[in-house]
């Protein structure tokens, strides 16, 4: 398992460095991608978690993240034009 | 005759594919470890040669897909409208358009020359009468 | 400590560090456009390596189903949502740094008013 606990530190780093990029970023655009990559790392966060805890529901959860995760990417691409297409 | 092919066709393009997306995370990959800038980015005209909506769609999808390129939008006055698709027709209106965001090619005729070999593995292995002309 | 533990493991460690890659990349490359390609790699090959170490480290036949099922839909939604990412970065023009060419800029005069719009707006 120190395998899982590695992944998890170093997901979490990375995380945070996409955090520091949403805080910073010279334009809106910047924040929006650094958001996606945020989702990203927590859609494997929640898989990791759920194998860490032997859990058996991890797979389930995973497949609801990445089914609802696009809808925060489209949010996010709205929210960028403030609602226009 | 050529339907018979279709599934290997299609597995094979889908085996295609992984690594291309494999090999393209590679240089992007590369160029962020390694210290420096080494890509031309720019952005590329393509005419495709797909002919509904579905094809469209799902070339603009692999092509975002793959890192290094990203479809940044389409041609909106030659879309394929409703009517064209219901009688099966090619489109009368003229191709179709992407606007394609380039990392590593060089220049755009480079871009267009990947670009159109990836749209006619992709033709090849979806359409069931085979790849076009 | 079996060898499909080991794999998994490695596989994770795998991921994780494309994960950190992206974000390096996030963080290092000029320019919005070039970033969502970063990420790209992340949102592709980087959650496959991670999915597939956890299934792995848990393996049965309905994980198996589920996985395939996850990849397939991740990748189909992911490339949907930043598809709309990209295309919102250029309509708010975005500038792109050190381009060498640009064939949309000439080839869109009719998006221009919209455009003009929506950056008085904001």
């Amino acid at each position: 398992m120190i395998g899982v606990d590695l992944g998890i530190l170093i997901i979490g780093v990375a995380c945070l460095g996409s955090a520091y990029r949403i805080l910073r970023g010279p334009t809106q655009a910047d924040r929006a991608v650094a958001g996606d990559l945020l989702l990203f790392g927590f859609v494997g966060l929640i898989a990791l978690f759920g194998v860490r805890m032997a859990n058996e529901y991890t797979f389930d959860i995973v497949l609801v993240a990445a089914l609802v995760g696009f809808l925060s990417a489209l949010s996010l691409a709205r929210a960028l034009t403030r609602g226009k297409r | 005759m050529s339907w018979l092919t279709w599934p290997f066709r299609c597995i094979g393009f889908f085996l295609w594919f992984a690594k291309e997306m494999v090999t393209s995370s590679a240089a992007v990959l590369k160029d962020n470890l390694t210290p420096g800038q080494d890509s031309t980015p720019g952005i590329t005209a393509f005419d495709s040669q797909c002919r509904n909506d579905y094809e469209i769609t799902l070339l603009a999808a692999l092509i975002t897909l793959t890192p290094g390129t990203l479809t940044l939008g389409l041609n909106s006055d030659s879309k394929v409208s409703q009517a064209d698709v219901a009688v099966s027709s090619p489109a009368k209106t003229g191709p179709l358009t992407i606007y394609v965001h380039g990392l590593y090619s060089g220049s755009a005729d480079a871009t267009r020359e990947e670009l159109r070999d990836m749209e006619t593995r992709m033709l090849r292995g979806i359409r069931r009468e085979g790849a076009p002309s | 400590m079996d060898l499909l533990t080991i794999i998994g493991n490695i596989t994770i460690v795998i991921g994780a560090l494309v994960f950190a890659t992206a974000a390096l990349g996030v963080l290092r490359f000029p320019d919005a456009y070039m970033r969502v390609s970063a990420v790209g790699t992340a949102g592709g090959v980087g959650i496959v390596l991670l999915v597939a170490g956890a299934l792995a480290l848990q393996p049965s036949i309905p994980n198996v189903v589920k996985v395939v099922l996850i990849v397939v839909v991740h990748l189909a939604s992911s490339a949907v949502g930043t598809m709309a990412i990209a295309r919102a970065t250029y309509i708010t023009r975005t500038p792109l740094e050190h381009f060498e060419f640009d064939e949309l800029a000439e080839a869109t005069p009719e998006t221009d008013a919209e455009e003009d719009e929506l950056s008085e707006r904001s």
